[in-house]
This record gives structure tokens, C-alpha cells and sequence, in this order.
């Protein structure tokens, strides 16, 4: 499973913490099993912004490759 | 952050570590996430794909295995489809509910993917071209994919 970027906000009522690190969503799925078990809860977010990059990547080889033979 | 919650926080995420190298081993988390996050995880997937097929076409250009027409045909279908999936990715990152109020603009950025991809298969005739066609018909699969999910899980009607 490849490594993606999660938002992790830890609740203890008023106070939350955001952490953010590359981490397997495995992984965060066992840690918010493990959050269930205590009086804090924890929220997963997984940001998409692989998808955003690729799409970007896509763009930037194409516009690349037409200036390269003049294509407009 | 005081002492007590730091050192909670370190026995958990050690503890996580510990069981996540075991989970990863047995895959045993592959049915975890839910239908949503499938959906997610599908678009990276697209994403990738797309870009893949950008890639594959550019080196077939390169070594004149296809035209500098055919390739730009191709291509610009690569960059409407990474358009498409931009608007779509950021509609995505909004959480299901964001989808529902969107959801005739998911719809019809899901379909345009599909759409202006599957005529690659048969305008420009990739269909025996190897990993070209693996990645073309895979960005048709996963378009297919997303959208069923969607309708399944009543976020799109």
C-alpha cells in the first residue's frame, strides 16, 4: 500500500491538535481504533492531493510537449 | 503540550506502528475504508493512470511509433481528462456531503472522463497498443467504478 498523507485532528474537548505526516491509512485506521478505546477521539482525513499533483504533472508534460513542436 | 498527553500520544503512536506493520503484512485492513474513500482512493488511481498514459504517448512519439498528429490527439484528451479530474478531485476533498450538493457537476465531470477516454479505444485506435491500452482502459474502469459507488451509496442519484 503506498504511503498517503493524512490530517489527524485529536480531540480532548476544547483543545485539538493537527498533526499531519505520510502514513499508510492502515495505519491511521489502528490508530483511531486505539483513539476509541480512550476518552479522546481522533478524526481521519485523508487529503487527495496526490490526485491534484498528477493531474498537474499531466498538464505541465502536455503544455511541454506541444511548445516543444509548436502546437498551440 | 503537556508531558502526560505527549507521552501518551508517543505509546500510541508506537503501539500503531507496531500493529500497523502487522495489519499491512495481512492486509487485513483492505475492506476498512469505506465506500467514500474507495472513491478517493480510485481518483489517485485515475490520476496516475492518466498521467501514465501522457508518458507512454510522448515515448511513442519520440521513438516514431505515432505521428506528432496522432500523439497530440491523444494528448489533449490526456489534458481535458486531468481538467476534469482537477475540478473533480477538489469536489472530492470536500467529504461526501460536499458531493451531494454537487452532484450533477460529479456526474457530469464522471461521465466526461469516461466518455472522452473511451473514445481513445476507438477513434485513435489504442486498443492493441499494450500498456497504452492497460492504462486507458483502466482510467475507463475507475471512472465506471466511482460513479456506481456514488450511485450505490445514494451521494448521487
Amino acid at each position: 500500500m503506498d504511503p498517503i498523507k493524512v490530517i489527524a485532528l485529536i480531540s480532548d474537548g476544547e483543545q485539538l491538535i493537527m498533526q499531519s505526516a505520510p502514513i499508510v491509512l492502515s495505519l491511521a485506521l489502528k490508530l483511531k481504533a486505539l483513539f476509541e478505546k480512550t476518552s479522546l477521539t481522533l478524526d481521519i482525513k485523508v487529503v487527495t492531493d496526490e490526485a491534484i499533483q498528477a493531474d498537474e504533472e499531466t498538464i505541465a508534460l502536455v503544455d511541454a510537449w506541444k511548445a516543444e513542436h509548436g502546437i498551440v | 503540550m503537556k508531558p502526560i498527553r505527549r507521552t501518551f500520544l508517543a505509546v500510541v503512536l508506537s503501539l500503531s506502528l507496531l500493529f500497523g506493520a502487522v495489519g499491512c503484512r495481512h492486509n487485513s485492513n483492505a475492506n476498512a475504508l469505506s465506500p467514500f474513500q474507495k472513491v478517493v482512493q480510485w481518483n489517485t488511481a485515475l490520476a496516475d493512470s492518466n498521467r501514465d498514459v501522457a508518458k507512454l504517448v510522448i515515448k511513442a512519439q519520440e521513438s516514431n511509433v505515432l505521428t506528432v498528429d496522432k500523439a497530440n490527439k491523444v494528448l489533449s484528451v490526456q489534458r481535458a481528462v486531468a481538467d476534469y479530474d482537477e475540478q473533480l478531485t477538489k469536489m472530492l476533498q470536500q467529504g461526501p456531503e460536499a458531493v451531494k450538493g454537487n452532484q450533477a457537476a460529479v456526474k457530469t465531470l464522471l461521465d466526461q472522463i469516461k466518455s472522452t477516454t473511451a473514445d481513445l479505444l476507438t477513434d485513435y485506435n489504442v486498443k492493441n497498443a499494450g500498456d497504452l491500452s492497460t492504462a486507458v482502459n483502466s482510467i475507463v474502469d475507475l471512472s465506471t467504478n466511482m460513479l456506481s459507488t456514488l450511485i450505490q451509496e445514494g451521494v448521487i442519484k
